[in-house]
């Protein structure tokens, strides 16, 4: 009697070791994570209010005139972009949703930018496979960001300007235009 | 003896072309016919015959300046003979020693075939670009001043997107420096004696006309902002000073001398131009030194105090020392030819082999110094 109990539970240990393991080889199988945090977003930079603010943004202007080409403009571009988002989430932890808004329009229009001057290298017949990969992995972590951002922002802001009229910023929404914008990349 | 002179030129010159052809890429499909890998597969036997060219170019390069000083070489022999090696060194495989020139071709791709800043984009992001193949380092962004880059653009269209093209318009274009630059040496001294001592250089022989490095242009445009210096010209002067900088950054350190010299000239003093080409070599040799604060000292560096030094050939030390440094230096090559290796015992031997001969030298210089001055009293 104890030889046949003990044979059954062998056997049902067995069993449930199998569907853990078969479990865990679908799990990580199906997990895409692993692409998006090979890639590395800056530190961030100078925040609004820095006396060095305005200055930086004024070298990143300056910078885009050295940046001539279309892989220079893309890498240019795609720098910013990421460094605009960086921007965001730090003022979004922040609570400076005025900011932060205007940081994550930036870095959806630098993204955009980015992908305008890959098409244009595509179209000159220049190998683009390699960076199409790079925007592929930049794409995947920013939604990755913004997802996590999406999470612990309100829904809308009120800002109300001194002598002027208040206005609503769609936070939550520019957050998921934001991730449209990127996903098409992935 | 001049005939023995420029036959024994010519021989060692021909067979140095040959000998450089033994180490053609192997990608270098245009070449193909004359891919050996000799280089690869016999690597003690190449590094003897190396040392055996250096050695031979020595002993010719010291008879030379013997006959220079000696007044029993004219400047028309002198131009004949330059002529001559460089002519017969100019068909040189570029790339026997160093792979700066595919370095050149490509980077001048990057900004006029491609169109892109070679500051910010690397010639390996042109995936499938020919010459990849053969090209070092191309991971790395545009390592020149823009000086450089804007002149590379008429070797670049030069040469048709074609490799030979290429390779022949980069030389020619360290060539016409080479030639240029001993000119301007003549200009600058009248001595025949300066100009043996750095056109027959091993090390200028092999670096500028074989290997077509590219620090030939920024002495040049450093020696040029002298002359024109001395003829009062500041404006053009200081346009060159800064053209010659913007080549490959080293001759920023000549600033406070050309500074000094253009006060001085502004006041209306004499210059004494043999004590600022004096210091001026110094600086150059501190320049040399401080490459190893960024990685390695190359040989091809040496040609910059030996440039300086070769207008005050009176002034016996300093020649002594950068001609000692520029035999001595080329002599780094031989451990990776040997062992086919940039590491292990290589890096020891390699600064071994380029400071020991100067060390010993200065030590000989102070003894000699030190005994002379116990005799005199």
């Amino acid at each position: 009697m104890l030889n046949i109990s003990l044979v059954s539970m062998r056997k049902k240990f067995i069993h449930k070791t199998t569907l853990l393991f078969i479990f865990l080889v679908f799990f990580f199988n199906l997990q895409t994570r692993a692409f998006a945090s090979e890639y590395v977003l800056p530190y961030p930079g100078f925040m609004p209010g820095n006396p060095l603010y305005k200055t930086q943004e004024m070298i990143d202007k300056i910078e885009r005139f050295y940046s001539f080409g279309n892989f220079a403009r893309f890498k240019y571009y795609l720098a910013l972009s990421d460094k605009k988002l960086v921007e965001a989430k730090t003022l979004f932890e922040y609570k400076q949703y005025l900011f932060a808004y205007k940081a994550l329009q930036q870095s959806s229009q630098n993204f955009d930018q980015a992908l305008i001057f890959l098409s244009n290298a595509k179209n000159e017949g220049k190998d683009v496979s390699q960076k199409k990969e790079l925007i592929k992995a930049a794409a995947a972590k920013h939604i990755d960001e913004l997802k996590r951002l999406e999470g612990v922002v309100p829904e809308t802001f009120s800002w109300q300007p001194e002598k002027e009229a208040s206005t609503s910023l769609p936070l939550k929404a520019s957050i998921e235009e934001a991730i449209k914008l990127r996903e098409p990349s992935l | 003896m001049r005939n023995v002179l420029l036959i024994s030129y010519i021989l060692l010159c021909f067979f140095l072309i040959l000998f450089s052809y033994l180490f053609i890429d192997r990608n270098l499909l245009l070449f193909n016919r004359f891919y050996s890998g000799f280089s690869l597969q016999n690597r003690s036997f190449a590094a003897v015959i190396f040392v055996i060219f250096i050695t031979f170019l020595t002993i010719l390069y010291y008879r030379s300046i013997l006959n220079a000083k000696k007044n029993n070489l004219s400047l028309p022999s002198i131009k004949k003979l330059v002529a001559i090696v460089s002519t017969i060194l100019f068909f040189s495989y570029p790339a026997m020693l160093s792979y700066d020139i595919f370095n050149y071709i490509l980077t001048a791709k990057v900004a006029f075939l491609y169109h892109e800043n070679p500051y910010i984009v690397m010639p390996v992001e042109f995936i499938g670009d020919s010459n990849l193949a053969w090209t070092r380092a191309a991971n790395k962004i545009a390592l020149y001043g823009p000086s450089w880059i804007a002149l590379t653009a008429i070797p670049h269209f030069l040469s048709f997107n074609n490799i030979i093209l290429a390779i022949l318009s980069f030389k020619a274009v360290a060539l016409l420096f080479y030639l240029a630059t001993l000119k301007l040496i003549f200009k600058l001294t009248k001595n025949t004696l300066s100009v043996v001592l750095f056109a027959l250089s091993p090390l200028v022989l092999i670096e500028t006309l074989v290997s077509a490095h590219n620090d030939i242009v920024m002495i040049f445009f450093a020696l040029l902002s002298f002359y024109l210096l001395s003829k009062k010209k500041i404006f053009w002067a200081a346009i060159l000073i800064i053209l010659s900088i913007f080549i490959k950054y080293a001759t920023i350190l000549l600033l406070p001398i050309f500074i000094y010299v253009v006060l001085k000239t502004l006041k209306k003093e004499k210059v004494n131009w043999n004590k600022i080409f004096y210091f001026s070599a110094w600086l150059m040799l501190i320049a040399f030194l401080m490459s190893l604060l960024r990685g390695e000292i190359y040989p091809w560096y040496a040609i910059w105090p030996l440039s300086l030094a070769v207008l005050v050939p009176q002034r016996k030390f300093l020649l002594s020392l950068t001609l000692t440094l520029s035999i001595s230096v080329l002599f780094r090559y031989i451990p990776e030819l040997y062992t086919g290796s940039y590491f292990g015992i290589t890096p020891i031997v390699r600064e071994l082999v380029t400071f020991v001969p100067v060390t010993i030298f200065v030590c000989m210089w102070i003894t000699k110094k030190f005994l002379w001055l116990k005799n005199s009293r």
